[in-house]
């Protein structure tokens, strides 16, 4: 699970945990649960229930899926952020953070934590099947024990950090079906291949950020880029090739391979468009380029 | 120091803007009951008023007090404000004002009735824009808010996320008036979500923070209310005013609420672009 959202530049003022205004609590706590990366695992795991209904949707079960999924990505999120908050203190852009900013107590954010954690895979074992609540309780320990603490080790944690962000829509077939078939992992592949390109393009926009923070990733271990620009082009490369998977295992349409190759080479081209010129602001589009085709391709895959 | 003359243009043009949010709201109850057709005339309300008039009259009515709000504003500005592009935004959601209407009138003669009230539909959502951003270029939360640097980086995040929140109504307003392209809307509703929920989060660490959680409290509001109607459309709803009043009133608010949400998004795009345009200087007395 990389860090979809974790973009926030620094701010021009601090509070004092003693002095939170309401405003200032609820926010500190909804940027606790990383807004965006939970929306994401949110709407990945939805399309995988989708996928896998065949028609057969159950609103009650992907309500009680959706639900608990929430609070188990907010959860992890949030002991996450607690995990690293003396990184987040060196990095402009993660300073003003609730923790790393001092506005909050660590105990605070372990018990919020731990309570959305747990009340997650509770919900999932009790609204869906002990499968999906596993499946959640996998992504939740390979984020927390493997990815967070191979941030600071190895660059090798992006692809490590990819695979509990891959397995959302997993989770999503496991609550339809009650077991994974080839679908399942056709989507893990999809969501894995995506976050590569995806988190590079972060990691160059913040490369300065993640050496201070002591972060080698391989934008800080490679300044120049090179590295980073194939790997970019051939990462949305691979994925191109994975988006017509679906296709192949007869989990979409014919509507759906048109829109796989149309997205899939526009996302390539702001690939090769950033290898060619490591600037910031292809970085950015490239970000923002991510960001877009992965809705668009799960919708159309959902639906054509 | 702000004067009273000041702080009565900065509430006349939130008010202003208010207004035009409860305009919108009502036309969003108009094609609901598909009561647009019940008046036959315009811009007079007169001729043989059908059963359900009054939903459009009042649609009508309300349209009529914010031109009168907005060229009261419009007027205010010209000889109060200081800063000429402030003036000309002014005018210019006037102008958007009367076109609005005008397109609203043309929705009753014209013989292809549906594009235009996808027209009206989709211009209304740019109109109320140029009156949320009028309002928010003469409030204190302009002159206030420190100009903070931390800002720069949710900017083009920003500009994305305001085009696709008007491009989903768009999607959203065809998706009304003909049952059609729900799957555009449906995507785009992803791209929504997403969008909304990476710009709230930069602005969750910045001065902007209040407006970061007034869009995710929108966010929330608009995912409810958008299932709802869905889940409304899906048990065979029929447009009219004879519907439940309730089911009238959910999918009017998801028209509301969507305005509102794109309205939030461009005023928090606006303020992170605040440092790159000229600053404000003092209201003449």
């Amino acid at each position: 699970m990389n860090p979809t959202v974790e973009v926030v530049p620094a701010p021009a003022f601090a509070e004092k945990a003693t002095s939170r205004s309401l405003s200032v609590r609820v926010s500190d706590l909804v940027t606790l649960t990383k807004p965006g990366i939970t929306v994401m695992v949110g709407i990945t795991t939805a399309v995988g229930f989708y996928v896998a209904s065949h028609g057969a949707f159950d609103w009650k079960i992907f309500l009680h899926l959706i639900g608990g999924t929430l609070l188990s990505s907010a959860g992890a999120a949030a002991l996450n952020m607690l995990m690293e908050r003396k990184l987040d203190a060196l990095m402009e852009r993660t300073k003003a953070r609730p923790l790393a900013a001092g506005r909050m107590a660590p105990v605070e954010a372990a018990i919020f934590g731990s309570l959305l954690c747990i009340g997650g895979l509770v919900w999932l074992a009790l609204g869906t099947n002990l499968l999906t609540s596993g499946l959640s309780a996998a992504t939740i320990v390979s984020y927390l024990a493997l990815y967070t603490p191979l941030k600071t080790k190895s660059s090798v944690c992006t692809l490590v950090g990819a695979i509990p962000g891959a397995l959302p829509p997993v989770m999503g077939w496991a609550a339809a079906r009650g077991s994974l078939e080839a679908g399942a992992w056709v989507l893990f592949l999809i969501l894995f291949f995506w976050q590569l390109p995806h988190f590079l393009a972060l990691a160059w926009m913040y490369r300065e950020d993640y050496a201070r923070g002591g972060f080698p990733m391989l934008p800080v271990e490679e300044p120049t880029g090179a590295s980073t620009g194939r790997q970019v082009v051939l990462q949305t490369l691979a994925l191109l090739v994975v988006s017509f998977l679906p296709y192949g295992f007869g989990v979409a349409g014919e509507g759906y391979l048109v829109a796989a190759l149309v997205l899939g080479a526009g996302f390539l081209g702001f690939g090769v468009a950033f290898a060619a010129l490591r600037s910031r602001e292809r970085a950015t589009r490239l970000f923002l380029a991510s960001i877009t085709y992965l809705p668009l391709l799960l919708g159309a895959l959902a639906l054509l | 120091m702000e004067t009273q003359e000041h702080k009565g243009i900065r509430r006349f043009a939130a008010l202003t803007a208010g207004m035009a949010l409860v305009l919108i709201l009502a036309g969003g109850f108009v094609t609901t009951t598909r009561t647009g057709d019940t008046i036959p005339t315009w811009p007079k309300s007169w001729g043989k008023m059908e059963v359900g008039w009054p939903v459009e009259w009042s649609h009508r009515a309300a349209a009529g007090l914010v031109a009168i709000l907005v060229t009261v504003l419009a007027v205010w500005l010209q000889v109060r404000e200081p800063r000429r592009g402030v003036r000309i935004i002014g005018w210019a959601a006037l102008g958007a004002v009367l076109l609005q209407a005008l397109i609203g009138g043309l929705r009753i003669y014209t013989v292809a009735p549906v594009p235009v009230a996808i027209v009206h539909a989709c211009f209304g959502q740019l109109v109320f824009c140029a009156m949320v951003a009028t309002a928010l270029l003469v409030s204190d939360a302009w002159r206030r808010t420190p100009a903070d640097e931390s800002t720069a980086g949710a900017r083009n995040l920003g500009l994305v996320t305001t085009g696709f929140a008007f491009l989903q109504l768009v999607a959203g307003a065809v998706t009304r008036h003909t049952g059609a392209v729900l799957i555009v809307h449906l995507v785009g509703a992803g791209l929504v979500l997403l969008h909304v929920s990476l710009f709230a989060s930069r602005l969750m660490l910045t001065p902007l923070r209040k407006g970061a959680n007034i869009l995710v409290a929108l966010l929330g509001v608009q995912l409810v209310l958008g299932g709802a109607t869905w889940a409304i459309k899906a048990s065979g709803f029929e447009r009219s005013h004879q519907a439940p009043l309730l089911q009238i009133l959910t999918i009017s608010a998801h028209v509301a609420v969507g305005a509102a949400l794109l309205a939030t998004t461009l005023a928090m795009t606006l303020m992170c672009h605040r440092g790159r345009v000229p600053a404000p200087r003092a209201v003449a007395a």
